[in-house]
């Protein structure tokens, strides 16, 4: 080897260990941040000199090291399990918000459930029953009858604002969903650029599985690499990214309870978007004809029409006070609210026709409808909600648990560890001092050369 | 997958979580201890649940059967008191009968009686209009002020109808009298059977012939009387029951929906210890770290 090879040997050992520092340095800086893959340095070492002549000289030894290339330390598998136990923890989350939030609205089996207020109500009957001809009694039972139709009105306009937003919801993340995958589709393209131009892409496979990640987390699906290095993301089969083109989703439906909302392709409009994980699956689930907000709203309004009808058939017909005969009691309104009919307490029929001014049977007659199917109705209604929502908790924090089991395997493999990088820094700062060390003994030997004929 | 390589971040993570699962028991277990209420929703247990709204819905109708009970009981024992002094007229009456009907009395002595027999008549007309709650008990559904006509001693009320009240599961009762049948109305009530009797004593009419209806009438009022006796122990009977079913009802409810307090506060405690572990532990771990080794 010739001597001023010798000195290009100790820099590439001086450039080997600089370029160690400087990604140790990147690891470093960057163990904070979300998503980040640690990195490593891959080193190998230069080959001999080929032989060019007949007349060289080969020392047969090699020409130093170089690198040859930053190895990113990720596992695609892992990546993707934990972006699958996330989506899944994202939509069962939703589930379980809503059914908990229907069960606040009825707000059963407390003292301020329409179960309770309907008992006081009853018992407004029964005490009308006591005093006939008084006024107190008919006075404290419409206040009872208009409390329990408030409360089951408020219970309606609760339901709708909770369909409302989960449908605001619905639609956000679609939007974002196709930005999402509009980004992903303009990164693989420059992932691909600069792969072919043998660059290192490292970071910007860690911004493409943050992207997946937030993609996974709204529709669900997953992430699969193509031979040229860009990427395909399906949901349900069909692909919303495919290598540098991207797709979108559209919302169709949903305006109120009862009408279910549909996420269909754009570019094949009626297919359906086959979602199982994420936001937007967890939100079609709490906004299907059989989800908690349709089911609870169709009770509400079943519940009224029937508390409505057979009051009414019972003061129909019946004298009031004055003895004259009264009309219906309840009014279901044009958008299923209920309103109580009498105003002031003559108004309010209590007995039957042929029975004597001071006869009470109609008000103990309507006192009982409560034992009868009205009650069992809402009854079996909290008891289904109750079980439904138990059921998603559950699956909430089995999918929890899962999530966070997925996450701590990938962050095992791809977290930056600050002991590690620490002594690789140690260990790299040596190895500089060890080429310098070389390129002045190098330096030195060849000064006494060219000092020689002196 | 075991995990085989252990970082900071990993770490961090793990102390997070097990921090935030304790902070969350902790948090739950003090609500539960403070509200004193297990069943906060349905989902916490459903079957609980709909067991405590039949039971609330029983408790309702328990109360409301008590206020009946107590309104039938009075109803009763006004038209109780009513039949016992109208009965103690009419015994009255039969002994100055008796007394009026001996030839020996003379014109002074037979007005004297026929004045008092007036008396009962009017104070026994003043007792069937006897009222409870400003309602005349022996009226029927009748909102009139007066069941007899003080004038004439004809029924105002309304007849064939009955006043009830439910004083349990599917059990109504009857609570008033029937007018008519204990005092008769008009021309053949008892009444005016008092005022024909003082004016026979007057005029010297044959006032022994009487006897036998003064003994119809007191028959009628006995069998009203016994009557409203059997239904005031049937009342009787319902309020003890209503009272040991409320008891009964109570200590289901509490049963299904109320939290052991010492149970609540010793789940508090035993939390409190396992969170502040949780936390020291954490303290320590984080915190040793290779840079502080080094140099």
């Amino acid at each position: 080897m010739s001597t001023l090879a010798s000195l290009q040997l100790a820099r590439t050992g001086i450039d080997t260990a600089r370029a160690g520092l400087i990604v140790t340095g990147q690891n470093i800086t960057n163990a904070d941040v979300a998503g980040y893959t640690r990195q490593r340095l891959e080193t190998s070492s230069i080959l001999p000199a080929a032989s060019m002549t007949a007349f060289s000289n080969p020392s047969g030894i090699g020409q130093g090291s170089n690198v040859s290339g930053y190895a990113r330390l990720g596992d695609d598998f892992l990546d993707s399990q934990a972006r699958k136990a996330g989506a899944h923890a994202t939509s069962t989350r939703i589930v379980a918000d809503a059914f908990s939030s229907v069960e606040e609205i009825t707000g059963e089996p407390t003292s301020v459930g329409v179960s309770a207020l309907m008992q006081s109500m009853w018992a407004g009957w029964q005490d009308v029953t006591n005093a006939p001809g008084t006024t107190a009694p008919v006075s404290v039972m419409l206040e009872k009858s208009n409390t329990v139709a408030d409360k089951l009105n408020t219970g309606l306009t609760e339901l709708e604002t909770q369909w409302e937003y989960s449908q605001a919801q619905l639609k956000q993340g679609l939007e974002e969903t196709n930005a999402l995958a509009k980004q992903l589709a303009e990164l693989n393209q420059a992932i691909r650029t600069t792969k072919n131009a043998g660059g290192s892409v490292n970071e910007m496979l860690d911004q493409r599985s943050l992207l997946a990640s937030a993609i996974g987390s709204r529709v669900g699906g997953a992430m699969y690499e193509l031979a040229d290095g860009t990427t395909e993301y399906k949901v349900g089969g069909i692909a919303l990214v495919s290598g540098t083109s991207a797709r979108a989703m559209t919302l169709t439906g949903g305006a109120s309870p009862g009408d279910t909302p549909k996420v269909e392709w754009s570019h094949h409009p009626g297919v359906s978007v086959g979602t199982a994980e994420g936001a937007v699956a967890g939100h079609l689930q709490v906004l299907a004809s059989s989800g908690p907000i349709a089911t609870a709203h169709a009770q509400y309004k079943g519940f009224i029409t029937e508390l409505a009808t057979t009051l009414n058939a019972l003061h129909n017909g019946a004298l009031t006070s004055t003895g004259a005969p009264a009309g219906d009691f309840f009014q279901v309104n044009l958008d299923g609210r209920l309103s109580v009919i009498p105003k002031n307490v003559s108004e309010v029929a209590i007995a039957s026709p042929g029975a004597g001014d001071l006869d009470t049977s109609v008000a103990d007659k309507i006192s009982q409808l409560g034992k009868g199917s009205l009650d069992g109705s809402w009854n079996s209604f909290i008891g289904s909600v109750g079980a439904k929502s138990k059921a998603a908790l559950t699956s909430f924090d089995l999918a929890v648990a899962t999530q966070q089991g997925a996450e701590a395997r990938q962050l095992s493999g791809a977290s930056v560890d600050l002991d590690e990088e620490n002594i690789n820094l140690l260990g790299y700062q040596r190895s500089y001092q060890a080429a310098a060390n070389v390129f002045n003994a190098m330096s030195e030997a060849l000064e006494l050369i060219v000092n020689l004929g002196r | 997958m075991l995990i085989t390589r252990s970082t900071t971040k990993t770490m961090a993570n793990s102390s997070s979580l097990g921090i935030q699962s304790n902070a969350k028991r902790l948090s739950e277990l003090q609500k539960n201890a403070i509200d004193r209420v297990r069943l906060t929703a349905p989902s916490v247990d459903s079957a609980a649940s709909l067991q405590v709204m039949n039971v609330k819905a029983d408790q309702a109708a328990s109360d409301q059967y008590a206020r009946n009970i107590n309104n039938a009981t009075n109803w009763l024992n006004t038209i109780d008191s009513s039949l016992t002094g109208s009965l103690d007229m009419m015994r009255r009456v039969r002994s100055l009968v008796i007394q009026g009907s001996n030839g020996s009395n003379g014109q002074l002595s037979r007005e004297a009686i026929a004045v008092e027999v007036e008396g009962i008549s009017a104070e026994l007309l003043k007792v069937a209009n006897s009222t409870y709650a400003g309602r005349s008990v022996f009226a029927g559904t009748s909102s009139g002020a007066q069941a007899y006509d003080p004038a004439t001693g004809v029924f105002n009320g309304n007849t064939g109808t009955i006043v009830e009240r439910r004083i349990g599961e599917d059990f109504t009762l009857r609570i008033d009298a029937d007018g008519p049948a204990t005092f008769g109305s008009g021309a053949g009530s008892a009444f005016q059977m008092l005022l024909d009797i003082a004016s026979d004593l007057r005029t010297g009419g044959p006032v022994s012939d009487h006897i036998v209806s003064i003994d119809d009438r007191m028959q009628a009022m006995t069998t009203t009387l016994s009557d409203v006796g059997a239904r005031a122990t049937t009342v009787a009977r319902a309020l003890e029951r209503n009272e040991s079913r409320k008891v009964e009802l109570e200590s289901n409810r509490s049963a299904l929906e109320d939290i052991d307090l010492a149970e609540a506060v010793t789940a508090l405690e035993f939390q409190n210890t396992y969170y502040q572990a949780a936390l020291g532990v954490t303290a320590k771990v984080l915190q040793t770290n290779l840079m502080d080794f080094l140099r």
